[in-house]
């Protein structure tokens, strides 16, 4: 996104893929004037655990814990 | 017997290939065999496409193919079968492979279903991307679906 290659989110306390969602979708409402193409790709896109799982939205991250983003495919 | 992998020709010197599909899935108690290619054709969307690159979370691609011919396995109620299945990454040009799925069962009916079981799951849950170049010397990245859990 743009020319920035990051952005620290803060949560109180452990979070779900859900709230991460939300956030990224927050930011791009605000910083992005709610850009469709950008929030498709985020509400399209899956998460992926430390374990090589795809993961649901309400898969719970802790201190430490990493995720990755999946975003929409189109092998094969 | 199952083989998968990821061909990156820029790091492992070569291609996806029928032949090694054709020795891997050799075997004389089955008596079908059937090959998938998948090729970059010449027009997507009304653009000319010249070429495909393919990016792909390696690790996880090939999880998921042991786990879609896991359940391919299981679906058709297989005692016997081989699968090859080889994806590439980098750059495909125009008329080359750029998937290969090569399934030897015991009967023709159950290897189309399973080889056609493949390609479809793939197609839904591998994270695998590509970036269309065009005859224009533009590009895109394509837009894809949501994976499927």
């Amino acid at each position: 996104m743009a020319c920035q290659n990051f952005y620290r989110i803060n949560f109180d306390k452990s979070a779900k893929v859900k709230n991460i969602r939300n956030k990224l979708i927050e930011i791009i409402e605000e910083k992005y004037s709610g850009n469709k193409a950008y929030k498709d790709l985020v509400k399209k896109s899956a998460f992926c655990s430390e374990r090589d799982e795809i993961v649901n939205d309400s898969y719970v991250l802790n201190k430490d814990k990493m995720i990755s983003i999946i975003p929409p495919i189109g092998g094969g | 017997m199952f083989h998968a992998a990821i061909i990156d020709p820029k790091k492992t010197k070569k291609i996806i290939s029928l032949l090694r599909a054709e020795k891997f899935i050799k075997d004389f108690d089955a008596g079908a065999s059937i090959f998938f290619v998948g090729n970059i054709r010449k027009n997507n969307n009304n653009k000319n496409v010249t070429g495909v690159t393919y990016d792909a979370f390696d690790r996880l691609v090939i999880k998921t193919f042991k786990k879609i011919y896991t359940e391919g396995i299981k679906k058709f109620k297989l005692k016997k079968a081989k699968v090859f299945i080889e994806h590439a990454k980098g750059y495909v040009p125009l008329g080359k492979p750029s998937i290969i799925i090569a399934v030897s069962c015991k009967h023709r009916s159950e290897a189309y279903q399973l080889s056609r079981y493949l390609i479809e799951q793939i197609k839904m849950r591998a994270p695998i991307w590509k970036k269309e170049y065009y005859k224009n010397q533009k590009s895109e990245w394509l837009k894809g679906t949501a994976i499927k859990i």
